[in-house]
């Protein structure tokens, strides 16, 4: 009977074992890295949409990046956390003023979305690829 | 117009039973359930010859009800499916005090 043995190049090996221990780090990274592009994003947009932005602003937050086991998937968050006080002295929570915004409301409030449009697909995606480049190891 | 063609859509929308008020931005009428929409978002979908042939619209529905605004929001769905829009979100559930009205917003994706 014919027999046949392969052997994998031991630099292959080095190469994927190298791949595999990276990946989370990696993984990592790309969210987060990310999620800061769309913080940068939010920022920016937040001054056409408020009067007074510095209320919301100071409560835009990049969570601490984490894994969900349900789907193996490593998350990092960006959001508007907290509350601040209105200039009638009154206490607002910061993400149903910004719901306001970005929604309008029926009573006088006109939409003005911030938050929404400032996930562009193209450029997460080019930021995370830029991010994917750093860690694998070039192609020989 | 993508306005001229909503409009058209939505024209005496019912669900249960019960015509649903429908305009753009603002409903100035006295109804408690209503829909409002609004374009957010215009972009090229697709250009030749540095023009854009397609745009893409993106555009908010904006449910207000004091009561359960599911059959509706299913409603709005299916309606805007079957004429040939792509539905991309559903903003969070926010309850209006001054109003006391629930809130939902729907976006939809069109391109002509």
């Amino acid at each position: 009977m014919a027999k046949f043995n392969a052997e994998m190049p031991i630099d292959e090996i080095n190469r994927l074992a190298k791949l595999t221990s990276n990946v989370e780090k990696m993984m990592t990274s790309m969210t987060r890295e990310a999620a800061q592009l769309v913080e940068q994003n939010v920022r920016a947009n937040i001054t056409a949409s408020f009067d007074d932005p510095e209320p919301i602003a100071a409560r835009i937050k990049v969570t601490k990046d984490y894994k969900t086991p349900s789907d193996d998937g490593v998350n990092t968050k960006v959001g508007i956390y907290g509350y601040f006080i209105n200039k009638a002295g009154k206490l607002v929570p910061a993400p149903l003023a910004a719901a306001g915004r970005e929604y309008g409301t029926s009573k006088n409030e006109t939409k003005k979305p911030f938050f929404r449009r400032s996930f562009k697909k193209a450029q997460i995606e080019g930021k995370m690829h830029e991010v994917e480049r750093r860690y694998l190891p070039p192609d020989d | 117009m993508i306005s001229t063609e909503i409009e058209k859509i939505f024209k005496g929308f019912t669900v249960d039973g019960s015509e649903i008020p429908f305009a753009l931005r603002r409903y100035n009428g006295s109804e408690k359930t209503f829909i409002t929409y609004e374009e957010t978002v215009s972009r090229p979908a697709f250009s030749a010859d540095d023009a854009c042939i397609l745009e893409e619209h993106e555009v908010d529905f904006d449910i207000f009800t004091p009561g359960n605004y599911k059959n509706i929001l299913e409603a709005v769905k299916s309606l805007l499916t079957e004429n040939g829009f792509t539905w991309i979100e559903d903003g969070p559930d926010l309850y209006e005090e001054e109003t006391g009205l629930f809130h939902k917003t729907t976006t939809f994706v069109a391109v002509d």
